[in-house]
C-alpha cells in the first residue's frame, strides 16, 4: 500500500498541530462556534445528537493491520470500544470528546492516517472495489488511480470551496462493486481497441433527494490524461454549479439542467485548454511519477498453488457452518489457490457496520498471519481480507468465528446497509438500524436466507439517502409524519453495473408494518421466480413492480 | 411573540414559539446533551431544566446562546409540564436524552438502567 513520503508526513502532522491550536482558541473563547465549526468539519469532526463524531479517512478502503490496530486503540482509549464502517469506506467514531480530538488525530498521523476531507464541500475519499488487486479481470489495480486522485485532490486550492461535496469512485472490472453510477464522477477502467488503458467517464450520478444514474460523458479517456480531464469537469462545476440552494448544488443538478451534451462541450473546452499546454504545462502526471505511485500497489508474493485445495474441500464437507460461509462470503481470486473473503459486519441484532476494538485487533492478527496484513473496508459496511490461501480458509474462518466475525451472510437479506439514522444523526427523521435489526431477526434462519439468495436491502433514515435506499433491491426510506416514524419502500434499485434507481411503491408504512411488508415482498418473489437462480432483482426486472405492489398492499390494508 | 424561532435542529423544521419549552444544547467539551437551568447554568438532567414560555423562552435562549464557553447550538425543544419531550421532536429528544436505542449500554440510559 501507499507509504507517506516526508512531505505527506509533515503536511498531516502540521495540520494536527494547527487544529490543536484552533481547539485551544475555541475553548479559551478567542473564536466563536460559528468561526470554529468550519475548521472542525474540515478535520472530520461533526457534532451529532449525543456527542461529537469523528470520521477517519480510509483512502479507497485500504488498511494495513497496523493501521487497524491504531483504529482499535482509538476506539478503546477515546471512544466506547467500537468504530463504524461508513458507506464511503471510512471509519466513524461516535463518542470522542473535543478536547481529545487533537490527540486522536496525532495518533492517526503517526500511522499515516487522518480525517482530512471527510467533510465539507470538497473532493471526498475516493472509493473503489474492495477486491482491488485481487479480483480477476482488472485492467489494473484501481487503487493506483485512487491514490493519484487522492494526491491531486487533497488540499487542492481551486476545489476547496465547491458548490457542494464531491464524490468519485473507480472500478477496474466489468462488474461494478464500487457503485460508480451513483457518484458525482464514476470512472471505469477499460482498454481501447489498441489495448491501451483508460477510462469510461460517467458524471452526474448521485442519491439524496434527487437521485440520478450518472451519464457517460466520455467513452474512452486515455489514462495519461486523467487529471486534466477531472480538473476540466471540476472547473465547469465550480463555475456553473448552483450555489443558491443547497439541495440543487450537486453536479447531478448541473448536468441535468445543462443537458449532458452541453455539459460535455463545456468540459471538452476546458480539457482542450490543458491539452494545448502540452505535457509540460498540463497537470497530468509524468509517467515516472505514475510508476512511482503504482509500485506501492504491486501484488504481494503469491505462491504458485493448484486451483483447488483438498484441505478446503474437506473442511467444507465436514463443517456445514464453514461451508455456508464459504458459499456466501468468498469471492474468486485472480491467483490460483487463493480467495478473497468478505468479513460480514452484519451479525443479527448488531448495528450494521459496527466493529469492536477487540474485533479489529483480532482481524489485524488474522490478516498478519494469513492475509499479507492487508484489510479493506467496503461501501456495503463490511470488511474484506483480499488475499487468502484456500488452504488457510478453515483456520481463518475459525478465528473469525471466535471473534464474532464469522457471519455467513454476505450479499444476503441480512447484509443490510443502514445509515446511523435517528439513533445518532442530527439530520435523520427516523431510525434505520432498529429496522435493519428487526428484518435480520425476521429472516434469522440461515436456510431461509440461503433460499432467498442475493437480496440487497438498504435503509436511510431521511431523504439524504446515506443508507443508499435508492439503489437497494428493496430500499427503505424513513419519513416523519407528525412526529411518528413511517417507512417508504422502493423496489428494483441496483448499485452495480446495471445500476437503477428503485421505484417508490405506494404509501408509507408504520414501524409495526414495515418488516411485514418486506416479508410479503420476499414471499411474492419466492412464489414468482422462475428458478432459485433468478435473483430478486432479476425477477423484478422481468415482472415490474405490479405483482409486488399487489402483494404489498392487498394484505397490508 | 409569534416570530419563528429555532425550535429544534436537524430533522425537525422550524416552528412557532407556542407552548412550553426547555432550552437544550450540546456540551462544548464532551458533546453531551445539556439543558438550561433557572439560575443560568447548564445541567445534564432534563428534570432540572427550567420550563419557559413565550418571550421568556426567547430571552433565555438569547442568554444561553451567548454562553459559548459551555454550550454549542442551543435551541428550544417542546416539553410537557413533567419535562418529558413532546411534539414532532419527541422521539429525537428522547434519544438525545437517553442515548441510542440500539446501544442501551451507552448514554444516560445505561446509568438509569432502563430505556
Amino acid at each position: 500500500m501507499y507509504q507517506y513520503d516526508d512531505i505527506d508526513k509533515a503536511m498531516v502532522k502540521d495540520r494536527v498541530a494547527e487544529f490543536r491550536r484552533q481547539v485551544d482558541r475555541r475553548i479559551s473563547g478567542d473564536i466563536t462556534e460559528d468561526e470554529f465549526k468550519p475548521m472542525r468539519l474540515m478535520n472530520g469532526l461533526y457534532l451529532q445528537l449525543h456527542a461529537y463524531m469523528l470520521r477517519v479517512a480510509i483512502p479507497y478502503g485500504t488498511l494495513s493491520s497496523d493501521q487497524l490496530r491504531v483504529l482499535a486503540s482509538i476506539a478503546r482509549d477515546y471512544d466506547k470500544g467500537y468504530g463504524h464502517v461508513s458507506t464511503r469506506q471510512n471509519m466513524q467514531f461516535n463518542w470522542p470528546k473535543l478536547i481529545d480530538t487533537p490527540d486522536i488525530l496525532d495518533r492517526l498521523a503517526d500511522a499515516e492516517m487522518h480525517a482530512i476531507q471527510t467533510s465539507g464541500n470538497c473532493i471526498r475519499n475516493t472509493t473503489t472495489d474492495p477486491f482491488a488487486g485481487a479480483a480477476a479481470g482488472e485492467v489494473e489495480d484501481p487503487r493506483i488511480t485512487c491514490e493519484i486522485i487522492r494526491q491531486w485532490s487533497t488540499f487542492h486550492p481551486e476545489f476547496s470551496f465547491l458548490p457542494r461535496k464531491f464524490k468519485i469512485a473507480v472500478s477496474a472490472t466489468e462488474e461494478d462493486r464500487a457503485a460508480i453510477a451513483v457518484h458525482d464522477i464514476g470512472l471505469q477502467m477499460i482498454r481501447n481497441d489498441a489495448g491501451e488503458p483508460g477510462f469510461k467517464v460517467l458524471v452526474g450520478g448521485g442519491q439524496g433527494r434527487t437521485p440520478y444514474i450518472a451519464e457517460e460523458i466520455r467513452e474512452f479517456l486515455p489514462q495519461a490524461e486523467l487529471l486534466s480531464y477531472l480538473e476540466a469537469i471540476l472547473r465547469v462545476y465550480n463555475v456553473d454549479g448552483r450555489r443558491d440552494n443547497i439541495y440543487k448544488a450537486r453536479i447531478k443538478i448541473l448536468v441535468n439542467e445543462m443537458g449532458v451534451e452541453d455539459f460535455r462541450v463545456a468540459v471538452e473546452r476546458e480539457f482542450d485548454g490543458f491539452r494545448a499546454m502540452g505535457p509540460a504545462g498540463s497537470i497530468d502526471l509524468p509517467e515516472a511519477e505514475r510508476a512511482r505511485i503504482a509500485q506501492y500497489f504491486e501484488a504481494p508474493a503469491f505462491e504458485a498453488l493448484p486451483e483447488t485445495s483438498d484441505a478446503f474441500e474437506k473442511a467444507k464437507a465436514s463443517d456445514p457452518l464453514f461451508a455456508a460461509w464459504a458459499r456466501f462470503n468468498l469471492h474468486p481470486h485472480k491467483e490460483a489457490g487463493y480467495a478473497s473473503a468478505t468479513i460480514s459486519l452484519k451479525p443479527n441484532d448488531e448495528p450494521p457496520g459496527d466493529v469492536t476494538a477487540d474485533q479489529m485487533v483480532a482481524l489485524a492478527a488474522i490478516a498478519d498471519r494469513y492475509g499479507f496484513s492487508d484489510i479493506r473496508t467496503t461501501h456495503e459496511q463490511n470488511m474484506v481480507l483480499p488475499h487468502l490461501k484456500l488452504d488457510d480458509l478453515y483456520a481463518v474462518w475459525q478465528a473469525l468465528e471466535a471473534a464474532g466475525l464469522g457471519s455467513a451472510n454476505a450479499g444476503l437479506i441480512s447484509d443490510i446497509i443502514a445509515c446511523p439514522g435517528l439513533d445518532y444523526c442530527n439530520l435523520a427523521n427516523t431510525r434505520s438500524i432498529p429496522v435493519a435489526n428487526r428484518i435480520q431477526s425476521r429472516f434469522a434462519d440461515p436456510r431461509r436466507q440461503a433460499e432467498i439468495g442475493e437480496l440487497k436491502i438498504k435503509i436511510s433514515g431521511c431523504i439524504n439517502a446515506c443508507g443508499h435506499h435508492h439503489v437497494g433491491h428493496i430500499g427503505i426510506l424513513g419519513v416523519d409524519k407528525k412526529g411518528e416514524e413511517f417507512y417508504q419502500l422502493t423496489l428494483g434499485g441496483s448499485a452495480d453495473e446495471d445500476a437503477a434507481i428503485g421505484e417508490i411503491v405506494g404509501r408509507g408504512l408504520s414501524t409495526d408494518d414495515v418488516v411485514n411488508a418486506v416479508e410479503r415482498v420476499v414471499d411474492s418473489y419466492l412464489a414468482l421466480r422462475l428458478s432459485p437462480d433468478e435473483r430478486f432483482i432479476d425477477a423484478y426486472r422481468r415482472l415490474g413492480a405490479e405483482p409486488f405492489k399487489e402483494a404489498l398492499y392487498d394484505k397490508a390494508a | 411573540m409569534t416570530a419563528p424561532v429555532k425550535i429544534a435542529a436537524g430533522g425537525v423544521k422550524k416552528g412557532k414559539n407556542t407552548g412550553i419549552k426547555v432550552i437544550t444544547a450540546n456540551d462544548l467539551f464532551s458533546g453531551e446533551v445539556i439543558y438550561w437551568k433557572a439560575d443560568g447554568s447548564w445541567t445534564e438532567d432534563l428534570v432540572s431544566a427550567v420550563i419557559l414560555e413565550g418571550d421568556a423562552a426567547l430571552e433565555a435562549l438569547q442568554k444561553a446562546a451567548a454562553d459559548e464557553s459551555r454550550a454549542v447550538g442551543p435551541y428550544l425543544m417542546d416539553v410537557e409540564v413533567n419535562h418529558t419531550p413532546s411534539g414532532r421532536g419527541r422521539l429525537r429528544e428522547e434519544i438525545r436524552d437517553a442515548g441510542p436505542t440500539i446501544h442501551p449500554q451507552f448514554g444516560r440510559q445505561a446509568q438509569r438502567g432502563v430505556y
